[in-house]
């Protein structure tokens, strides 16, 4: 008996398992045709899967294994300077923000720019465009800064 | 959300980085996605200004400003606070150093401390496979937000 004759079988006694052999011959169908190096990926994944901690991480993983099955071809996006000079109003905001703070407590300790960049380990070019409100800084910078003023990082940065 | 604008541009074999960049900055669509997921557009574009940082330095492989770390032969960005909030953001990328290009392959909100699960660096590790098999022979698109 040939396995679409046994599934025949299997479907008139008990849909449900049939249903269920079905999808594990399509996913296995899937498997077979994927080149090994996906295969050992999808496999080394299985394993995290039986231990992921909880729904999130189950999610993650059954997601890139998903990304392995569907196989579809890579594509990538070039990141133009465009993309991150049109104002985005919350970010300005931010940027004003932090950019008055950082100038407000260096000035407040009686730095001068090179002063604080020597202090804080911060090229002063980064210091003075962030002064200007031209870059918005990433955590390390504002911590960077912070240790150089001796001051707590939440008076910069209150979100932190 | 705002809808994502994509269009293609033609970029020539050999085409080097824009004025003022060392480096080339591309995103797998999967990363640009990934971080559609949990980025508003301001976080996204505080995100991108970071990379942006990278590519503009000698060497995108460290930074002052920026905290990266490596991880097996891929890099990990990790930013949190400011625009981001309570996000915990994490850029996974590779230094393809022959075509002078920085690869964004996947991008993480972190809830959780201690290492980089196993999970994620498989993901990586098979992006950035991929992205090496095609390097040569890319049809790039610009990514607008």
């Amino acid at each position: 008996m040939d396995a679409v004759q046994q599934l025949q079988k299997i479907t008139h006694r008990d849909p449900s398992q049939a249903a269920l052999m079905m999808a594990f011959l399509v996913i296995d169908d899937r498997i077979r045709q994927l080149p090994k190096k996906c295969r050992d990926e999808l496999f080394e994944l299985q394993k995290s899967l039986m231990n992921a901690a909880d729904d999130d991480e189950r999610l993650e993983i059954l997601q890139t294994m998903m990304e392995i099955l569907d196989d579809k071809p890579a594509n990538y996006l070039h990141l133009k300077d465009k993309d991150i000079q049109s104002p985005r109003e919350g970010l300005e905001k931010w940027v004003a923000f932090i950019s008055k703070r950082i100038k407000e407590e260096r000035e407040q300790a009686g730095l001068t720019q090179k002063e604080l960049a020597e202090k804080s380990g911060l090229p002063q070019p980064h210091i003075s465009r962030l002064e200007s409100g031209l870059h918005s800084p990433t955590h390390l910078t504002v911590q960077k800064i912070a240790k150089a003023l001796k001051i707590g990082v939440v008076r910069l940065d209150p979100s932190a | 959300m705002e809808p994502k604008k994509q269009f293609k541009v033609g970029v020539h074999q050999g085409g080097g980085p824009e004025p003022g960049y060392q480096w080339t900055a591309l995103i797998d669509s999967h990363s640009f996605e990934e971080a559609q997921d949990f980025l508003s557009p301001d976080q996204y574009h505080h995100l991108a200004m970071q990379v942006k940082e990278l590519a503009m330095s000698d060497n995108p492989k460290s930074s002052l400003t920026i905290d990266v770390e490596p991880i097996e032969d891929f890099f990990e960005l990790r930013d949190k606070g400011g625009v981001l909030g309570k996000i915990n953001a994490r850029i996974y990328y590779c230094v393809d150093v022959k075509r002078r290009r920085i690869v964004s392959l996947s991008t993480w909100n972190k809830k959780k401390e201690g290492p980089t699960p196993e999970h994620i660096k498989v993901r990586v590790r098979r992006r950035m496979r991929i992205y090496y098999e095609l390097a040569d022979d890319l049809d790039l698109q610009a990514s607008a937000i």
